[in-house]
């Protein structure tokens, strides 16, 4: 099929962006979103063109590290998948597709579709883990039994891949869905709860300092997310917060 | 033994580790301060023993390539992770998970190093669960296990389908506690240009800021290598698109050792390749065969029909059905290792009877599973007389449970319906046994430089069994390296902060510079996936999973000759000093094109087959790999000595003094 | 309950930043709310208290369509009791207040998150047209509110306060039913309540999710919304017009 790409292109961090229109021919429906743009960028090359960077590494769905977004939404318009997993035959011959990174004023552009997520990194730092030793010399791992139905929520958040998806199909670029979703991991085990407290308000604060807008309750995290991440974890990290207030 | 010394302590097998643990020399808390160590690579060998060192008090800098230690490769593994548990009470225990491990390697792993990964092993889990990775449970809150290949014990824990991501993520934030104490300063998307050594140690690293092109001088105490694997010299695998040797082999230029590098794990369930412009294989976790049967068709015709469409396989009935694995390994059935599976598949592909577009590919089914969890689940909710589709349903919704994500990615790759008909799998290269050689305290011959993970070569011998890498690359990380590097680094407490403005650092830059300018200059039209293409194609056809004499000289020719192409005429657009993608992918490429040679030359000078690395020449009648050990018991470490097909041969011999070497059978 | 949580200083804390935990407990900052979570509780609670209020309106007013004696005697109560008078109706001003300022502190707030704009933002696909637009419904029942406070309470505080006039319980419901004689006044309440029920659809269940409530219950507190906002400004509504097509007949 034959494609009409309109792909934001930006020099640097510091440099303006633009829209910049593309056709390509011979696209399949078998390829991925993102062997489409490597044959985009076959073509760039051997015209002495600079190819289109983006994010990308493990190309089946679990690193995070692609981003995109698609005709106006993360990940494109197929559910449940990010960028690498999404196929041609998703789209048809003729289509034009709109493709810019991932906006949010905590995700600034690197380079054309590569943003900088490391706001993220920093709130995990702030609190995204147990303050255990990995010394080994904990207890056994049965003497801390877990009701399954606690572990398999706990799973459940635990799957976000940190892609920003949430942030990016937010209409107030909120970070609600991938903070909660670390909270809600610890909340939901025991050995997670001794620090609960603390967690909560030094992840949340540091999502605020990174500039991320305020949770609208819109659900269009949840519906991008790639991993189906649930808005439960939302309102169970606003109550892991209220919580923690009340308790000073 | 001649060069190499592995430094395997004396005693009982048993007692190694912790006598070589009392014997080691310490470094004492307020000197640690006043030590730095480099640690290349963040995934779960990398991230793991970042965390463990930042926590003993060493100055700890962390190198990755990806945005992100939580991007790095590990957080692909699906199936799970072995440990000695014995929650099942089906008689595991150390011993045999180290029985196990040496001889799903076919005997080419060192005893002392395996029977260290069986003895920590039930720590790591006793570690995660600390840390807060949710296992799966079974309803009474224990941890549950399932099965792998090549064991007869259930010991595998498992979180979902993404067990690996689980425990990087565990990893992960224990470097992000250390981070924000400060003891951990983490460069992401910076990659290893290459290895600096002063007066013979490895002091240091030149890195590339892939952000801003910047080349910056890092110095350390030691350096850690945690870099992976390199099953990217096949171009198509189910590696990462990022991952590379460039680190190891970086070091291996500057005298690290390179042990066994035609050891390579072809995984057999992947899925198969559907066309030209397929950049990435991906793997269906080897946990499927647990539940899933292989087949292809029995008669020819069958297998040509399905192939143009005109046959669905679920039409075809039971007896013309050719169950090959069950047929030919009735004791280990589906669950045979790793190597026996994928090189089952090639053969009945080989002889006729795949079963997709391009004849290579098998049948993985789930219809009998389904059945019978279907009947078990109808039987525990209290149904009598379940017609065929609500048990149907039942079962779909229990098999859902175990692998939803992986059917999921499979239907979303494939376009087909995994649980009405069956997945079409073909083997993949998916792990490197072979890597840095490095010693019992995995130090490589590069004094201060240590490789961990899939970057050495130490435990997996010819062959890795499932779930077994993550325990390594966590064994190394957690419980291993943070203390052997203690013994390097206690000689070095008055030596001070070493300096970045030496005359071999200055050196090392210029290297690095003149290298990528080198690379710029290319003068001819192909991109370096081009030239990375045309690398795999040999390695797969030449090297891959199976090899012969003919051929693998004619690798070996090839890829010398493409590396001259591409050194001469590799196309790259834009400049050194910003964000250059093509331009990371040349560097990495270039060192595949090294290291691809290498590979042939080893597998050309192993007159066996063992493990992973098939020899048409040796095989017995039925088709079985034919292990030398009379010749061949050894790790075959390569020095370089400038062109890769003149490395020069170095032998470890291995000794086993606990288990008797057999032929390897899963009949 | 410890305030200082719910308040932090950004100068002091951007110091500290990226990633240094902090030491001091940060200043409580002339009143401003700088936790973004702290806010949504809010927004949530003011909004739930003017869901209360509304209730408690709509039943007095619907008493004007059932027997106007009731609703005379219900208004003239709420007009002249002090505790509703002096203490609820201050704490109802400060709610709205609170809400509409908070909501635009926030929308600020958002609209500065997203940095560049995208080229194409495809909000349908993934939220309803309400959730995205609160802020546009807020608007339109704010300038309502205007009117509305104009029609009934700058008339009743000049009626009261400045005229001084006596105490009449029987003169509500015949000002109530000639407010609505004018077609215009008529259809802007109207449409109002049509916007009110927009809101109302996404915020109130949308305030227990941010109190922390999402459950086994949550799916009955989404119907009970559905059935609320619909009911309610409906009932509104259709006060308006009935007292617009009955009028008294002197």
């Amino acid at each position: 099929m034959k494609l009409y790409l309109k792909i934001w292109r930006q020099k640097d961090a510091s440099s303006p962006g633009k829209i910049v229109d593309y056709t390509l021919d011979g696209v399949e429906g078998d390829m991925s979103f993102l062997e489409m743009l490597d044959i985009l960028n076959e073509e760039l090359v051997s015209k002495g063109e600079e190819p289109v960077e983006f994010d990308h590494d493990c190309r089946e769905g679990i690193c995070g590290t692609c981003s995109l977004q698609i005709n106006g939404e993360p990940h494109g318009p197929d559910r449940l998948v990010t960028t690498c997993q999404l196929h041609m035959r998703k789209f048809n011959d003729g289509d034009t597709i709109v493709i810019e990174p991932f906006r949010a004023k905590a995700f600034p552009v690197i380079k054309d579709l590569i943003v900088d997520r490391s706001s993220f990194e920093r709130i995990q730092q702030a609190g995204g883990y147990i303050s255990v030793n990995t010394s080994g010399n904990t207890v056994d791992a049965n003497s801390i039994p877990i009701n399954k139905y606690d572990a398999d929520e706990a799973m459940d958040a635990a799957t976000c891949i940190g892609c920003g998806a949430c942030v990016a199909a937010c209409k107030n670029a909120s970070a609600m869905l991938f903070t909660s979703a670390k909270v809600s991991q610890f909340a939901l085990l025991p050995q997670g709860r001794i620090e609960a407290t603390e967690r909560v308000q030094n992840m949340v604060r540091q999502m605020d300092l990174e500039g991320f807008g305020n949770c609208t309750n819109t659900g269009a995290c949840e519906i991008e997310c790639p991993k189906g991440i649930s808005l439960t974890n939302i309102a169970r990290m606003n109550r892991e917060y209220l919580s923690a207030t009340l308790k000073g | 033994m001649g060069i190499l010394d592995s430094k395997i302590p004396s005693g009982p097998l048993a007692d190694k580790w912790t006598k070589h643990k009392n014997d080691i020399n310490l470094v004492n808390p307020a000197n640690k301060r006043n030590i730095d160590i480099i640690v290349v690579g963040t995934g779960l060998a990398g991230g793991a023993a970042a965390a463990t060192l930042a926590e003993l008090g060493y100055n700890v800098k962390t190198f990755c390539y990806q945005d992100s230690p939580r991007r790095a490769h590990s957080i692909a593994a699906q199936g799970g992770i072995n440990a000695a548990k014995n929650y099942q009470g089906d008689g595991d225990s150390n011993y045999r998970l180290f029985y196990d491990t040496i001889k799903g390697g076919d005997y080419r792993s060192r005893e002392a190093n395996v029977y260290r990964l069986a003895e920590v092993s039930g720590n790591i889990i006793d570690q995660c669960v600390a840390q807060g990775v949710p296992f799966a449970r079974e309803y009474g809150g224990m941890l549950d296990n399932r099965s792998f290949g090549g064991v007869l014990v259930s010991r595998t824990f498992y979180a979902k389908g993404q067990t690996g991501q689980q425990l990087l993520l565990g990893a992960y934030s224990a470097m992000n506690r250390q981070i924000n104490r400060g003891k951990i300063q983490a460069f992401n998307r910076h990659e290893m240009m290459d290895l600096v050594l002063v007066d013979g140690k490895a002091r240091g690293i030149i890195a590339r800021n892939l952000v801003t092109g910047e080349i910056e001088r890092h110095s350390a105490h030691a350096v850690v290598l945690a870099t992976g694997g390199y099953g990217n010299v096949f171009f198509l695998s189910t590696n990462a698109m990022g991952s590379n040797v460039m680190a190891a082999w970086r070091a291996h230029r500057k005298g690290a050792f390179f042990a066994n590098p035609c050891f390579t794990q072809i995984h057999p369930t992947c899925i198969p390749v559907s066309g030209d412009h397929q950049s990435k294989l991906t793997l269906m976790s080897e946990s499927l065969r647990n539940d899933g049967r292989i087949w292809v068709p029995k008669k020819k015709e069958d297998a040509i029909a399905i192939r143009e469409g005109k046959l669905k396989p679920t039409e075809i009935i039971e007896e013309d059905r050719d169950y090959y694995l069950e047929r030919r390994y009735p004791a280990f059935g589906n669950l045979v290792p790793r190597d026996v599976a994928s090189r089952a598949a090639k053969e009945r592909c080989d002889a006729g009877f795949g079963v997709n577009k391009t004849g290579e590919a098998v049948f993985l089914d789930f219809a009998s599973a389904i059945e019978r969890y279907g009947k078990e689940k109808a039987l525990t909710s209290g149904l009598k007389n379940p017609d065929k589709a609500t048990i149907t349903k039942l079962g779909e919704e229990v098999v859902e449970a175990k692998y939803g994500n992986l059917f999921q990615m499979y239907e979303k790759i494939v376009d087909q319906n995994p649980y009405k008909t069956p997945m079409m799998i073909y083997p993949a290269v998916h792990y490197t046994m072979g890597g840095l050689w490095v010693d019992y305290n995995l130090q490589t011959t590069i004094p201060g430089c240590y490789a961990a993970g899939e970057a050495n070569f130490s435990d997996h011998g010819a062959n890795r069994l499932g779930a077994s890498a993550l325990m390594q690359g966590l064994a190394d990380g957690y419980f291993v390296l943070p203390y052997t590097i203690g013994d390097y680094l206690s000689k070095d407490i008055r030596t001070g902060a070493i300096p970045t403005d030496s005359p071999e650092f200055e050196e090392a830059e210029k290297q690095v510079r003149e290298r990528m300018e080198k690379l710029m200059s290319g003068s001819g039209i192909h991109s370096v996936d081009y030239y990375h293409k045309k690398l795999g194609k040999i390695m797969w056809n030449k090297c891959g999973m199976a090899r012969n004499e003919k051929e693998l000289k004619e690798a070996i020719k090839e890829i010398s000759a493409l590396r001259k192409d591409f050194w001469e005429n590799v196309k790259i657009p834009g400049s050194i000093d910003s964000k250059n993608q093509e331009l990371e992918k040349a560097g990495r490429v270039a060192d595949f094109l090294e290291l691809g040679e290498l590979f042939a030359k080893d597998a050309l000078h192993r007159n066996e087959s063992c493990g992973g690395h098939f020899r048409e020449e040796y095989q017995t009648e039925e088709g079985e790999a034919l292990r030398d050990d009379e010749n061949f018991k050894y790790v075959a470490a390569w020095e370089y000595k400038g062109e890769p097909k003149d490395a020069e041969l170095h032998k470890e011999d291995l000794v086993y003094e606990n288990i008797e070497l057999k032929t390897r059978s899963y009949k | 309950m410890n305030l200082n949580n719910l308040f932090y200083d950004v100068e002091s804390l951007l110091k500290t930043h990226p990633c240094r935990k902090f030491v001091e407990k940060p200043a409580l900052m002339s009143g401003m709310i700088k936790s973004s979570l702290a806010r949504k509780v809010i927004m949530a609670l003011s909004g739930l208290f003017l869901v209360v209020f509304l209730t408690q309106h709509f039943t007095i007013n619907f008493a004007s369509v059932v027997d106007p004696e009731t609703f005379n005697s219900w208004s003239h109560f709420m007009g002249y009791n002090p505790l509703v008078q002096f203490v609820l109706q201050p704490i109802l001003i400060a709610g709205v207040i609170v809400h509409f300022v908070m909501g635009f502190v926030l929308e600020i707030q958002n609209r500065k998150a997203r940095g560049t704009a995208y080229v194409k933002y495809k909000g349908s696909a993934n939220a309803p047209w309400v959730s995205r637009n609160m802020i546009y419904s807020g608007l339109v029942i704010l300038a309502f509110l205007a009117l509305h406070f104009y029609d009934f309470w700058v008339h009743e505080m000049v009626y009261k306060y400045i005229e001084a006039n006596p105490e009449d319980p029987t003169r509500y419901y015949a000002e109530t039913v000639e407010k609505f004689a004018p077609i215009w006044r008529t259809i802007i309440y109207v449409v109002a309540f049509f916007l009110l029920s927009l809101h109302l659809w996404h915020g109130f269940a949308s305030s227990f999710q941010t109190m922390g409530v999402n459950n086994k219950y949550t799916p009955a507190i989404k119907t009970f919304t559905k059935i609320f906002s619909v009911v309610i400004p409906l009932g509104f509504a259709f006060i308006a017009l009935y007292h617009h097509l009955n009028p008294i007949t002197h």
